[in-house]
């Protein structure tokens, strides 16, 4: 199967950083990257705390730091099962943080060395994701898609605050 | 490895100043940076024999500042020790994925420091 998700443009960053070291993280089956430039942090022990009211995949706030991040489910959104051990996983900072469910802990996938190469079949991607991957990668009998997290949470939030306005 | 050069990074002057004060009696050369960046700079153009670094940093944080000293084939053997408050086995994983030799948890006593440069 070819695989041709419909947003390409915005593709070439990352996949100049795929030549270097990415981040590496998995929800259920999909593994997602990130490029190795970017805030990120494994959290652990620190409570979320649940807003009432909102989407299943909003799973609360957490005080990372004095900072408020938004916890995002992406296995809810996706409608993934979670897997045996979950780690949140802050990305990015500032307003611009947020945080993940993630199954394991993330990896570091180093270009040269994991042989990240453009597969001919992949799983099919959950439609609310397609306009955010910018390809595919496939590494380690993982298939793994660049993320364009950003656009993703600006895009869930937008539409969250539309659906509260209407 | 004779350890001769020192880079320490943190944005705290008191933590920095902590390390140096943990550092003197090996008369190694202490450099000093208060970010990533500038630990990355510092790095490549220094040579240092090791660093120590702080994980949580304005500007590029430790951990991005360990996946890139990592990548570059300059600086990619120079072993990188965290020094920070975050010590969660979680953190410990993450540091470790990024390459990083070992973490200490904040505070710490000086001969922890001197104990990580005796096993180089």
């Amino acid at each position: 199967m070819a695989i041709d998700y419909p947003d390409q443009r915005d593709a070439a960053p990352l996949t100049n950083e795929l030549a270097q070291t990415v981040l590496g993280f998995r929800v259920g089956e999909l593994g997602f990257l990130l490029p190795a430039s970017l805030h990120c942090e494994v959290i652990e022990r620190l409570p979320v705390n649940p807003i009432p009211n909102v989407e299943p995949w909003f799973s609360g706030l957490l005080n990372i730091r004095g900072n408020i991040v938004p916890v995002v489910d992406l296995h809810c959104l996706l409608g993934a099962s979670p897997g045996k051990k979950r780690y949140l996983f802050a990305v990015d900072r500032g307003d611009k943080a947020v945080a993940l469910w993630i199954d394991g802990y993330p990896q570091i996938l180093t270009g040269p060395d994991r042989s990240l190469q453009v597969p001919e079949a992949l799983p099919i991607l959950p439609v609310r994701l397609q306009r955010y991957v910018s390809g595919a990668y496939w590494c380690s009998g993982q298939a793994w898609f660049p993320l364009q997290f950003g656009q993703l949470f600006k895009a869930l939030g937008c539409g969250y605050a539309a659906k509260d306005t209407a | 490895m004779a350890i001769q050069k020192i880079l320490i990074c943190d944005d705290s002057q008191t933590d920095l100043a902590n390390l140096q004060t943990a550092l003197k009696g090996t008369q190694c050369q202490l450099l000093t940076a208060s970010d990533g960046d500038e630990a990355i700079r510092k790095a490549k153009s220094e040579q240092p024999d090791i660093i120590f670094m702080d994980i949580v940093m304005p500007g590029m944080d430790g951990y991005a500042a360990c996946r890139s000293l990592r990548d570059d084939p300059a600086t990619k053997n120079i072993p990188v020790i965290f020094v920070s408050s975050k010590h969660q086995k979680a953190d410990r994983v993450w540091a470790q994925l990024q390459g990083a030799k070992n973490l200490i948890a904040k505070p710490y006593e000086a001969a922890e420091i001197t104990a990580v440069l005796s096993a180089f």
